[in-house]
């Protein structure tokens, strides 16, 4: 190479040599040959240089003419035909287009170029604009330049520029980092230009597995979301989704922070059992979990899609059965220094609360709940403590605690900062990133204790994606990414404590005690308690669980991956090779300190005086008080994974008509983890995998594309360890027809029709390591003890965890996916409609034929199962720039997804008269249960009706249907209940809109077509329940004390059945009774922006500033009033947050 | 050129292919744990031989043995843990059915108390087939292990048999690859399954030693005379009402056409089972077993007066570690829970957490039920004629070993049975144990505790809603003399002894009800033989004299005819075995539930804090016996995957 550049240049000084001598030579005969100027010339050129036409001239009258060889180009062309023409006029042909005059001097032609004054009409000619980039905001120093000229000016620091161009010229915008544009001048005197960044090729470009595709050439069903979408005020990624993405089903039950990850399905859940049904996520084509998404900050996303038919996923042949969630990262660009910086402050508050009985409501309903069942029994709260308390004797021996207001907080602020900074020059580009988010939790610190209890969970994330040109072919990327968080609450997080909150009685005793006279010296707090139970425990007081310790974990991520790219162009064109390797190290544990708190009764009350006196409930025995905190250590999670693919792909277009492609892809993945539980969980997990993607389009009209996957994983035994995957889909892009022009151009810019079929793998299906091995622990079985004094022989027989069953291998999906993209006004609608079918089969599980006197450990296992998943997903967005200041962005999505059982191992229930038990033909999430008629009115209702087999129940108690008509209530009456738990429905709709500086959006998201149940047995009041050694005690709602069965108002119809002080698990049965609609729509979002104007910035250096104020979770519209619908049954859960969040984003 | 690429790639392709053929994949190291593993020597098939063993109920725990608190003859009060209790509620039923015995690991989670049977059944097969393998085994103790196993087998198909009567018999083990119609067993008729049982139990007896050798290590698995016992208890089973000839369940036939129930009462039944029992106590007698006498087996007996010694003869039976009675005791299960249970409060100090939790309450019909002082009913002897058994009497000086010397309690507390008071902990009544183990009458008359259970006094109903006894009576037996809970209350201390599941007196009053039943109408003298030398235990006259002497005239030769004669003995057994577990089986056995199970429960009124108030009859719960509940209901979803399971008759 080096040797034939030298070779090269040195030609290059040869061919430069003889050029000049050859000019001078040729002034020289010029000269000699110029004679008189009276001949006529005959000559007909066609677009010929000038040059060439005037030596012709020369040639053919003997006239010399003399010019600078400088004077014209190759472009200066001329077109004519004479016959006998003076060569004066010749020669007024040959120079009237160009600014030149020539003059006769001793027979010899001078051509002299004219140096004109400018004119007065040229001034008409002057174009002026603006130039920004992508998001609006001026480019100063971007080139524009006439084409065919070198005539240019650049622009101002406010982005505004004038140039003088003729209407047939054209203009060329460039700048560093951008696409150059060519504009047509035309008549237009004002050409405001929108740059747009070179890498940021979202627009034209899909990103698809393993590559990136054309985006008109897609057939594929592939989401792209703007990531601005994915902005919330929220450091939780996966809360955004919800109602934002054409395809996805997305839901969220808890608002704690750090566990406040929303559920997330690809077209919805369409397989069964144990195995895997999320989607497959990648970021920056390295398998993640949904925490690491979680964990993602939206600005460093240069790109989110979803995968969602086979031939998107099929190249994940092995993983890809539950859709794929295709994240790449930002990479720098070329240009100066980028520094963008992020600055929010938020504040949250429940959504809505749930609303608790007063104590006195309590401790009436409390009585009746023991004496409605058993008229002798002792009565927990006498008329005496009732009076007193409710005449409010003395707060602390008759305690009244509003429990909620006490350890809980109106509102929690979060700040979170996100800096990145990017920039590069044509050897190396950088992209750094990195950011803090601290969130706290909504419960009260209480400043008694001498630390915080509060959630506090503060996370850091740092990454850095560098891009190499190691030649000019060959380009290394390294990506670097950390993600840590520190996570400080409560001892067993906080939905446990919102729980626990929930879970006592208000009037049992107060938080804590004053010290009286005995114990105004104690080092320490005195929490109420109550003495005397069962099983020695303690009642919880959950002032003294908040304080009496806390939880600190802390978790690592550390990714490293080294990509490197060829192109072997100059070898084949279109051809170009990838290898990537990437590793993974998760870490995490945690630990708490808490101390014993010590419990204090009241013994003795002087009502005179208001004067008690304390006794200590726990000075010894095992659940004995201490001063002094105890460590304990947690647990520890280490895993590792690697994952290596080599990839080689060809793309090339032939005879401008026919675009061929092809890429093959092999992949390898490892994952190890440090904290299996058995040998055969301590195993790698492996998957090896080879891909390819073979497209052939014509003429971008007709589309082809041809997939497959060939999936190994070691879950199988070797005769079924490798699936095949293949796929294929055809697409017909209408628009680009012949016949599709003019008006019904304008009006349907786009329209393209694609299908595809394919198949996609799953080796996730079930719990168990190995289907083919047996398993078994030959210590886990029961033990047993023999021995005089019982300290003999105490051996522990065998357990089998697993029959082996050879035949089990990968669940398969069927997919087939019918789409069509609608494009209107020339860009300003989009429309995109997607009708997919799925057909799932071998969903492993369990034989439905072993009867339990085969007296197996385990239900033998088999892929047997089969689904079928349908629906619809639509995307609008409509995107019109109404004036320079006036623009409107509206957006909407729909996803509709139902996936119904097709085979499943169930019993004969048609044998058994009770097909309704079968659950071929309905939906996958349904629930059974029993239909609740209404209450039983009283004893002779019971005695009437049929026998109901769940233990006691009587008058008040819940009424079930007997479907059979055998007169005992008992499993075969059961039918499936309303709507799935998995919504069907998405949907989400909103707007954008910006007027100069100012900006607004607005979103409302929904979800329809599915069920939640009230959870009976968590709302049951009164009920105790121990929990690490401690009583817990139901507290009482306000919608039951509200409305329930009494035996003076024996509505059959209440609410809420007749009142227990147990369980009854009669009515904690799985009924229609306390189903409930879980369909909703929310404010989900609002967002106010403010950019100061980009003069201003500028003078303090800034290229922008944006200020906003946003808001999610606003308001609810829903049926279900008692807490926020969305929780579904985790009602008693810490609640999702409404957050109010402030803003700001500079960027230089 | 292009021809040359396109090999490059196909080299790229099978280089790949290489890859995936290689071994990546194959991560699974050799000498992973197999079921074969169990058999490679004696460590490890002894292992899974104590893993056969594991599937023996607890017999102590009222959880998991239905017999304690399922009944009639223990009440109990609602706590969040209500163990088997709620059988005796009348909640039993097909949904989810408590103490699920009918189960194997492989259905889940919830028996509900009960332990996976068919996995046990299932585990015992797969040893018998495999204990011929491990390489160091010697014949002797290979045998030996055999017989145990066929003793569990046996044991395993005898509970499931007394509970769900017909049960499918698992001689061994179908392969997991058998199609869905070979494993899908019937219930098989009552006499098959006990023939069955009984042919297990014969070669389990032959090859059983008749003593354990080791007993430091190995006290509480079977012997020769354990297996014995069981095949009389089984054949008693069989000879009795509920299977001999019960028209009840004449309907009751599968599929096949099979009728489950023998329909022709048989004589040759007892006879047999007559047979049996006596083989079985004369080995016993052999292998030393004999009845257990405080007097021998105490080192105290000496510092004790005469009553306290025959208040201890039961209750020492019952709980002394491995006495010579004991045929068979549960090895494995802890006793502390059940003598928690019944412990009372002694002191003031004891309310705090690691008292008693004095919540095992007989009912007033089983204090009823208790022999006077003659060893007759109540109701059949003529001292206690005109005597109100509510009336209030003080006790005197003398009846001060059982009630305290000048505390007014009622009529009902005064001349029982010494076992009454070895039984029962009742208002006034005294206990002797709890670190109150040496009453040296001489130097420290009174040295026995006394508990109260009025309201306001210490053992009494003191405003702990967990704590309590709901007849106001407790049960004294469970708990061992040496047992004790220190004045403060601050730590439990349980004595732990092998809970009894078949002790000698069992077969004596079995073997005796087997002779009455076989012979004429005159009991033969054999059955008094039997029946009186556990009456003479306790210091009661044998049958015939306490009635002849004792009795109201219309009773007074009830002894001397069959009919009177199996009363006599049904009521010695409940009062002998009381708190042990029997009574639950004997009552269903004697197809007496319905008639026992009909009544209310009743106890004294704990709220009173005077004679007057406490002494009052409360009806606390109208118990209910159907037909369906003297046998198990099967869970539904079990019947749905074998279609040739009947559910047990009734539900």
């Amino acid at each position: 190479m080096d040797l034939n550049f030298k070779k090269f240049s040195l030609w290059y000084k040869i061919l430069r040599v003889m050029k000049l001598t050859a000019f001078i030579l040729l002034v020289f005969t010029m000269h000699i040959s110029a004679s008189g100027l009276s001949q006529n010339v005959t000559l007909a050129v066609k677009n010929t240089p000038v040059q060439k036409v005037l030596k012709q001239i020369s040639r053919q009258t003997g006239v010399s003419i003399i010019y600078s060889e400088s004077y014209f180009d190759d472009s200066d062309r001329v077109t004519f035909d004479v016959n006998n023409m003076p060569v004066k006029d010749v020669l007024d042909l040959c120079l009237e287009a160009n600014d030149y005059s020539y003059e006769v001097e001793n027979g010899m032609v001078i051509i002299r170029r004219v140096m004109k004054v400018p004119q007065p009409r040229q001034q008409d000619n002057l174009i002026k604009g603006k130039v920004t980039d992508s998001d609006g905001k001026p480019l100063p120093g971007a080139t524009i330049t006439i084409v065919g000229t070198t005539r240019g000016v650049i622009t101002d620091t406010d982005g505004t520029y004038s140039i003088e161009a003729e209407p047939r010229d054209k203009l060329v915008f460039s700048f560093v980092g951008m696409e150059s544009q060519i504009i047509d001048v035309g008549n237009q005197k004002t050409i405001n230009v929108r740059m747009k960044e070179k890498a940021d090729e979202l627009e034209e470009v899909t990103v698809v597995a393993f590559g990136k595709q054309k985006k008109e050439s897609v057939i594929s069903a592939i989401q792209t979301v703007n990531t601005k979408e994915l902005r919330v005020p929220s450091s939780n990624l996966t809360t955004a989704f919800s109602g934002r993405i054409a395809g996805m089903i997305s839901y969220q039950t808890s608002g704690e922070p750090g566990r406040d990850d929303a559920d997330f399905f690809i077209r919805g859940v369409t397989s069964f059992g144990t195995g895997k049904v999320n989607p497959l996520i990648l970021i920056d084509n390295v398998e993640v979990s949904s925490s690491d998404l979680a964990k993602m900050h939206p600005d460093d996303i240069a790109s989110f899609s979803i995968l969602k038919d086979a031939t998107a996923t099929a190249l994940y042949g092995a993983r890809g059965a539950n859709g794929v969630v295709l994240v790449t990262t930002k990479e720098g660009r070329e240009g100066k220094v980028q520094v963008s910086l992020r600055i929010e402050n938020s504040f949250s508050a429940p959504t809505k609360k749930i609303e608790m009985a007063d104590p006195i409501t309590y401790m009436e309903l409390a009585n009746e709940a023991v004496s409605t069942r058993d008229p002798l029994a002792p009565t927990p709260y006498s008329k005496n403590k009732i009076d007193n308390t409710s005449r409010g004797t003395n707060p602390y021996v008759y305690p009244a605690i509003d429990w909620m207001d006490m350890l809980i907080r109106d509102v929690a602020m979060n700040q979170r900062v996100n800096l990145n900074i990017s920039g590069g020059g044509t050897l190396a580009r950088y992209y750094v990133a990195g950011s803090f988010s601290q969130d706290n939790g909504i419960l009260n610190v209480d400043k008694r204790n001498n630390f915080n209890n509060n959630i506090d969970y503060k996370k850091y994330l740092l990454r850095s994606n560098i891009n190499i040109n190691l030649t000019k072919s060959t380009e290394m990327v390294v990506r670097l990414h950390g993600a840590f968080d520190d996570n400080k609450g409560p001892l067993n997080g906080g939905n446990d404590m919102y729980k626990k909150i929930l879970q006592v009685s208000p009037v049992r005793f107060p938080a804590y005690y004053e010290p009286d006279e005995t114990f105004k010296n104690a080092g320490h707090i005195l929490f109420g308690g109550y003495g005397g139970s069962e099983s020695s425990s303690q009642y919880m007081n959950p002032y003294a669980e908040m304080l009496k310790g806390y939880k600190q974990a802390s978790t690592s991520t550390m990714m490293a991956q080294l990509e490197l790219k060829q192109d072997f162009s100059h070898w084949i064109e279109g051809l170009t090779a990838r290898l990537l390797g990437s590793t993974t190290r998760y870490s995490a544990f945690d630990m708490s300190m808490r101390y014993s708190p010590f419990y204090y009764e009241v013994m003795q009350y002087d009502r005179l005086k208001d004067d008690y006196w304390l006794t200590e409930l726990n000075s010894s025995g095992t659940g004995r008080g201490t001063e002094y905190l105890d460590y304990y250590p947690g647990s520890k999670t280490v895993n590792s994974s690697f994952y290596g693919e080599a990839s080689i792909a060809y793309n090339r277009t032939f005879a401008e008509r026919h675009a061929l492609s092809g890429m093959l892809v092999g992949i390898a993945r490892n994952y190890l983890t440090a904290n299996a539980s058995t040998l055969s969980a301590s195993l790698p997990q492996r998957n090896l995998g080879l891909s390819g993607r073979f497209t052939y389009a014509y003429d971008g009209r007709y589309l082809s594309e041809f997939n497959f996957g060939y999936n190994g994983s070691e879950k199988f035994d070797k005769g079924h360890r490798w699936g095949f995957f293949p796929s294929f889909g055809l697409g017909w892009n209408i628009t680009n027809e012949d016949f599709w022009a003019g008006r019904l151009k304008e009006v349907i810019s786009l329209l393209k029709l694609r299908g595809t079929y394919g198949l996609v793998g799953n080796d996730e299906i079930g719990n168990t390591r190995f289907f083919y091995l047996s398993n078994v622990d030959p210590t886990g079985g029961g033990s047993f003890l023999t021995g005089f004094d019982f300290g003999g022989l105490n051996l522990s027989g065998y357990k089998i965890n697993n029959y082996p069953n050879p035949e089990i291998g990968w669940e398969i999906a069927y997919k087939s996916n019918l789409g069509i993209e609608l494009g209107l006004f020339q860009g300003k609608v989009e429309i995109q409609t997607d009708i997919f079918k799925e057909r799932r089969t071998n969903i492993l599980q369990s034989r439905a034929d072993i009867p339990i006197s085969m007296g197996l450990w385990s239900t033998p296992l088999v892929n047997v199962g089969k689904a079928e998943g349908k629906g619809i997903d639509i995307s609008i967005d409509y995107n019109h720039t109404i004036t320079t200041d006036l623009w409107l962005i509206g957006r909407a999505n729909f996803t509709y997804a139902r996936s119904v059982y097709k085979y499943y191992e169930e019993p004969d229930y048609a044998s058994l008269n009770a097909p309704w038990r079968s659950k071929i033909g309905t939906p996958i999430s349904q629930r059974d249960g029993y239909v609740a008629e209404r209450l039983f009115i009283d004893v002779y209702d019971v005695e009437n009706s049929p026998r109901q087999d769940f233990g006691e129940y009587g008058a008040g108690d819940i009424k079930f249907k007997d479907m059979n008509g055998d007169e005992v209530i008992n499993e075969l009456d059961r039918v499936p209940l309303g709507h799935p738990t998995v919504p069907e429905i998405n949907y989400g709709f909103g707007f954008s809109a910006g007027y100069k500086s100012v900006d607004i959006s607005v979103f409302f998201q929904g979800s329809a077509r599915s069920s939640f149940w009230i959870d009976a047995k968590a709302m049951s009041p009164f009920i105790q329940g121990t929990s690490d050694g401690l009583v817990l005690e139901n507290g009482l709602a306000k919608f039951i004390a509200d409305d329930h069965w009494t035996e003076l108002s024996q509505n059959p119809h209440a609410l809420w059945p007749r009142l227990s002080n147990r369980l009854i698990s009669n009515n904690n049965q799985t009924s229609s009774w306390f189903l409930r609609d879980n369909s909703f729509l929310r404010l989900k979002s609002v967002e106010l922006g403010y950019s100061i104007p980009e003069k201003k910035v500028n003078k303090i250096r800034l290229t922008s500033c944006r200020f906003y104020l946003s808001g999610t979770n606003l308001l609810l519209f829903s049926k279900f009033k008692l807490w926020d619908v969305e929780m579904g049954g985790n009602g008693l859960n810490y609640p999702l947050q409404r957050v109010i969040n402030i803003g700001v984003n500079l960027s230089f | 050129m292009r021809l040359k690429n396109f090999g490059r790639c196909i080299l790229l392709i099978s280089f790949l292919l290489t890859l995936s053929c290689c071994d990546y994949l194959d991560i699974v190291p050799d000498n992973i744990a197999t079921v074969d593993h169990a058999f490679n020597n004696r460590t490890e098939a002894e292992r899974y031989l104590y893993g056969c063993f594991s599937f023996l109920p607890a017999f102590a725990n009222p959880s998991s043995n239905p017999a304690l608190l399922g009944g009639d003859e223990v009440w109990y009060i609602e706590l969040s843990d209500r163990r088997l209790w709620p059988i005796a509620l009348g909640e039993q039923g097909t949904n989810d059915p408590f103490a699920n015995y009918w189960s194997s690991m492989q259905s889940g989670a919830n028996l509900r108390g009960g332990k996976a049977l068919f996995t046990a059944l299932s585990d015992c097969n797969i040893f018998l087939e495999n204990i011929h393998k491990p390489y160091d085994l010697d014949d002797f103790e290979r045998n030996r292990w055999i017989g145990e196993v066929k003793f569990l087998k046996a044991f395993y198909h005898f509970w499931l048999f007394r509970m769900y009567g017909p049960i499918p018999l698992i001689s061994e083990n179908l392969p997991t690859s058998a199609t869905a119609g070979e494993v899908q067993r019937y219930r098989e008729p009552v006499d098959e399954v006990v023939g069955y049982i009984v042919s297990l139990l014969d070669e389990a007896a032959a090859a059983l030693p008749l003593a354990i050798e080791d007993v430091m290590r190995e006290m509480g698995r079977p012997t020769q005379v354990t297996a014995l016992a069981l095949k009389a208890q089984v054949l008693t089973y069989a000879a009795s009402p509920l299977f001999n000839g019960n028209a009840d369940y004449a309907d009751y036939a599968d599929s096949r056409g099979i009728r489950l129930f023998p329909q022709a009462y048989s004589v040759e039944k007892w006879e047999k089972a007559a047979v049996a029992l006596k083989a079985a106590i004369d080995t016993a007698i052999v292998a030393k077993h004999r009845l257990y006498d405080f007097r021998t087996s105490s080192t105290y007996a000496s510092v004790l007066n005469e009553k306290t010694i025959l208040a201890m003869q039961v209750r020492g039976a019952a709980t002394e570690r491995w006495n010579p009675e004991i045929i068979w005791g549960d090895s494995n299960t802890d006793v502390a829970f059940l003598q928690r249970s019944c412990t009372p409060f002694f002191t003031e100090n004891q309310g705090g957490g690691s008292a008693g939790y004095k919540t095992w309450a007989p009912p007033l019909h089983v204090v009823e039920q208790f022999y006077t002082k003659n060893g007759l009913p109540i109701e059949e002897d003529k001292e206690w004629e005109g005597i109100d058994p509510m009336g209030l009497r003080t006790a005197t000086s003398n009846e001060r070993w059982y009630i305290k010397q000048g505390f007014q309690t009622i009529n009902l507390h005064f001349d029982r049975e010494a076992r009454f008071y070895g039984s029962i902990f009742f208002d006034g009544g005294t206990f002797y144990g709890n670190s109150r183990v040496s009453n040296d009458n001489t130097t420290n008359k009174d040295y026995m505790w006394v508990t109260e259970l009025k309201l306001g006094t210490v053992g009494g109903m003191i405003g702990s809603l967990d704590r309590y006894s709901s007849t106001s009576y407790i049960c004294k037996k469970p708990i061992h003399y040496l047992t004790s809970v220190p004045d403060n209350g601050s730590s439990y201390s349980s004595y732990r002894y092998a809970f009894p599941i078949i002790r000698l007196a069992d077969l004596y009053l079995m073997y005796a009800e087997a002779l009455n039943e076989c012979g004429g109408e005159t009991p033969g003298s054999e059955v008094y033989e039997y029946i009186d030398m556990v009456r003479a235990r306790t210091g009661l006259p044998g049958v015939v004299e306490s009635w002849s002497d004792y009795a109201i005239d219309a009773k007074k030769s009830k002894p001397l005819t069959k009919d009177g004669m199996r009363e006599i003995i049904r009521r010695e057994r409940l009062n002998e075995l009381a708190f042990e577990g029997i009574r639950f089986w004997d009552l269903r056995r004697w197809k007496l539930a319905e008639e026992y199970m009909n009544k209310p429960i009743r106890g004294l009124n704990i709220w009173g804090r005077t004679a007057e108030e406490y002494y009052q009859i409360t009806e606390l719960f109208q118990l209910k016996f159907e037909k369906k509940d003297y046998f198990w209901p099967v869970k539904v979803s079990t019947l749905m995957n074998n279609q040739n399971t009947l559910q047990s008759p009734g539900w």
